[in-house]
């Protein structure tokens, strides 16, 4: 054994004892490390857990401040099966004004210029779809004439989206009867070209 | 030479040298176990908690916009117009007011009604409503009196009658008419101005009964103008005796004797 050897053999404790120092400072600065994280995690947790404490806290509450709201409405019962009641009546009575607004004025319309001493109406209904269908009776052609000259005239246009005339018929007692479809609803796709305006000659609506 | 041999682990020589390293794998289990055990389902119960705090302030919200609703009925227009709003839809059948109001009609705008149809149906009383009712009359809340009549008089005063029906309380529509000139007049200028006009009107009124449901929000009341409501109760019938409501629900006039028909 030479010399340098055992040198190197006498101070391997000291060599060793630097390795071991290297390693064991690594090891301290990962425990370090990692001590952090779980110190940072702790005060996550902390955090978190506050915040639920808030969150269900807030809910209780709320939820304490519906159900006496609740009772307050329960108390409050009669009062409220009144304003149903209202608002279901109100609903009803705007649906059937509507309905019948345009309606009366049409009816009225009708009954006024042809209840005269040669032209009356019979059989007028009202259809849901916004149709007024009713019999024009006429004592005579000519009077017939007169009745479809109005019927086709710009006022009766300008106020009702369509009146057709059919079915002329004539009776035992020489009288002239005429079925009239009047639209009163604006329809909904968009209008066709008007036709021409219809001749006031009777030929065109006799119904053989 | 001698083999080398193969050295066992000394856990105790590990242990002592590496002891900070077995600390930080220790850490790191924990901080692990930390955040899946811990952290992550309370993050996912915020949440929860966030969209269930939402939901619960909506229901409160509703809940106290329906209270203050309650509590303001009154400064409600339609609310204070209850009564007008019950004559013009009565919440029973409003069979005698309508006998009375309509003579009274046809009085006041010199017609006659030369006849008159009207089917009650069933008149309500206790026996009446412990029956079973059709699923269809339970179902439709707003029903009708079906009335046929035949009023005699001179056009304008036939139109005068009309108009008056038409803003008759309880709220009536005119579903059929018919104008002929009226029959059996001997006085031919009289004949050519008097007709009979055929009607069938129905009287609406309503039997729905809602019920208060806590939870449930209030409907919006659609507005009446003031103008309609006015001319709808403009006919008053404080000159007849009042209809009453007996214990039974049945309507009532007591005392009132009328001659419908001429």
């Amino acid at each position: 054994m030479d010399n340098t050897q055992l040198a190197f053999d006498i101070n391997f404790l000291r060599k060793r004892k630097k390795e071991l120092s290297a390693i064991e400072k690594t090891d301290k600065k990962y425990a370090m490390w990692m001590g952090y994280v779980v110190g940072s995690l702790i005060f996550l947790l902390l955090f978190v857990t506050g915040v639920n404490f808030f969150f269900s806290t807030r809910i209780s509450r709320v939820k304490a401040e519906a159900k006496k709201a609740q009772n307050d409405i329960s108390d409050q019962k009669n009062i409220e099966e009144q304003y149903l009641t209202l608002a279901e009546k109100m609903k009803f009575i705007t649906q059937i004004l509507s309905d019948k607004a345009q309606k009366s004025e049409a009816i009225q319309f009708f009954t006024e210029t042809f209840s005269t001493d040669t032209t009356s109406i019979k059989e007028m209904r009202y259809e849901d779809s916004g149709t007024l269908i009713f019999q024009l009776n006429s004592t005579n052609i000519f009077v017939l004439q007169e009745a479809i000259a109005v019927l086709s005239s710009q006022e009766v246009r300008d106020n009702y989206n369509s009146v057709v005339m059919s079915d002329i018929t004539r009776d035992s007692q020489g009288q002239y009867i005429m079925q009239v479809l009047v639209t009163l609803k604006a329809p909904e796709e968009p209008e066709p070209e008007k036709e021409t305006e219809p001749k006031a000659n009777l030929e065109e609506f006799i119904v053989n | 030479m001698p083999k080398e041999e193969k050295k066992p682990l000394n856990l105790k020589y590990f242990v002592t040298t590496r002891k900070f390293l077995l600390v930080s794998i220790g850490l790191s289990c924990l901080s692990i176990f930390i955040f899946f055990s811990f952290i992550f389902p309370k993050v996912q119960s915020i949440q929860e908690y966030r969209k269930e705090l939402e939901d619960e302030q909506a229901k409160l919200q509703q809940l106290q916009d329906k209270l203050n609703i309650l509590e303001n009925v009154n400064s409600i227009d339609a609310f204070s117009e209850r009564d007008r709003i019950d004559t013009i839809l009565p919440s029973q059948k409003p069979l005698f007011s309508l006998l009375q109001k309509f003579e009274a009609l046809a009085q006041n705008n010199n017609v006659v009604i030369s006849s008159f149809n009207l089917s009650p149906g069933e008149i309500s009383t206790e026996s009446a409503d412990t029956k079973k009712k059709s699923s269809k009359a339970e179902k439709e809340t707003l029903q009708a009196l079906e009335i046929e009549a035949a009023v005699v008089g001179e056009v304008t005063d036939l139109n005068a009658f009309l108009r008056a029906v038409d803003n008759l309380s309880p709220i009536t529509d005119v579903t059929k008419i018919s104008f002929t000139p009226a029959k059996g007049i001997e006085d031919l200028e009289e004949a050519s101005s008097i007709f009979e006009a055929d009607l069938s009107l129905s009287t609406y009124y309503y039997t729905g009964k809602p019920e208060a449901q806590v939870d449930q929000e209030l409907p919006t009341i659609e507005t009446l103008d003031k103008e309609t409501l006015d001319t709808l109760t403009q006919f008053d019938i404080a000159d007849f005796p009042q209809p009453v409501v007996t214990d039974d629900g049945f309507e009532a006039t007591p005392g009132a004797k009328k001659q419908l028909f001429e």
